[in-house]
């Protein structure tokens, strides 16, 4: 169980998020959508551990991560993919995947995501040499390796067409665990109705709001 | 990875102060060891020892050998003071040739001559050589 209790955030005296609080069961799929400059990105990143909160508390299985550091946030099992995605340009992709993995098991977990992705041929190449699809995928098999409590996508349709995003979410809905709670950050809303079961969007200083099936795709 | 990209470590769950405190304690270390090694060599150290081109040449080392990995700056040493040293009767001119060697592999070899990227390519070839 994770959970956002009463968050806000203010950048020199402009609230951008106040009191935001979300709650995720384990193996839940939530998407986020909302306008530009809501705060969605920086919600991700107090969620995840790259800003503080001015106010609130972060929970996972109730142990509180609020003023931990992003590192321990991630070894807690809060996982996230970036908006343009990560990679070091100076290892390749192989060598990257194989650093995220520091267990026996994740490593099994990771080989067995590679080979499901069709990534075995791409893991020779450095980042910038491999398509953005490609990339998007590698970066969700890094998160996944870890097992994690929570995995946060930021944006993952930027840049891929129609059907690169359907191959996308066809391999993460086969591949998420039962125990990783989902949350897609997204404005494409055919995409996050065919991977998460119920959508919020967030409005400027109005928090999130639910969205039922009267959504228009 | 903590050295390149300290966000994406994070992500990982690396502490990148941790490793960053841990590495420069260790270099500085291995430093002192030869500054003091250096000191007993010479039975005595004076300032006008460590001008700047001493700092310029241990710069030079790593530019020109390439840093991610530690044959790089060994290669960089080599080639500078070898070259430097074998064209001891150009006198001052030699320096204009070591700049032109720094500026030379600055544009073409930014990352020096064994670059990260050289060292991952050789070390799958290397894993892959059964194939």
């Amino acid at each position: 169980m994770y959970s956002l209790q009463g968050i806000g955030k203010s950048f020199g005296g402009i609230d951008v998020l106040t009191d935001i609080s979300l709650t995720l069961k384990p193996g839940q799929r939530l998407g986020i959508t909302g306008a530009n400059g809501v705060g969605k990105s920086t919600l991700i990143n107090i969620a995840t551990g790259f800003l503080k909160p001015d106010s609130g508390h972060i929970q996972l299985n109730n142990k509180t991560l609020t003023h931990q550091p992003a590192w321990a946030f991630a070894q807690a099992g809060i996982q996230r993919t970036f908006q343009n995605t990560r990679f070091l340009t100076t290892a390749n992709l192989g060598e990257q995947l194989l650093l995220a993995a520091r267990t026996p098991e994740s490593k099994r977990r990771l080989t067995k995501l590679i080979e499901l992705s069709g990534l075995q041929a791409s893991l020779h190449l450095f980042p910038d040499e491999i398509p953005l699809p490609m990339l998007r995928k590698a970066e969700v098999i890094r998160g996944l390796a870890a097992n994690p409590e929570v995995l946060f996508l930021d944006e993952p349709s930027a840049g891929l067409t129609t059907f690169e995003l359907d191959q996308f979410g066809v391999f993460l809905q086969q591949n998420l665990g039962q125990k990783t709670a989902l949350v897609v950050v997204e404005h494409r809303f055919d995409f996050m109705l065919m991977i998460t079961d119920s959508v919020v969007e967030m409005q400027l200083n109005r928090g999130l709001v639910k969205r039922g099936a009267d959504v228009k795709t | 990875m903590v050295g390149n990209d300290p966000i994406l470590a994070q992500s990982q769950g690396l502490n990148p102060t941790r490793y960053r405190l841990s590495f420069i304690t260790l270099s500085g270390a291995v430093a002192g060891f030869g500054g003091g090694l250096f000191a007993l060599f010479n039975t005595h150290i004076e300032p006008a020892m460590f001008g700047v081109m001493l700092g310029i040449h241990g710069l030079a080392y790593a530019v020109i050998g390439g840093l991610g990995s530690a044959v790089g700056p060994l290669l960089g040493v080599f080639l500078d003071i070898g070259l430097l040293e074998s064209i001891r009767p150009l006198a001052a001119y030699r320096m204009i040739i070591f700049g032109g060697l720094v500026a030379f592999l600055l544009v073409f070899r930014p990352e020096g001559i064994i670059s990260p990227r050289l060292v991952s390519r050789l070390k799958s070839r290397w894993r892959n050589r059964h194939v």
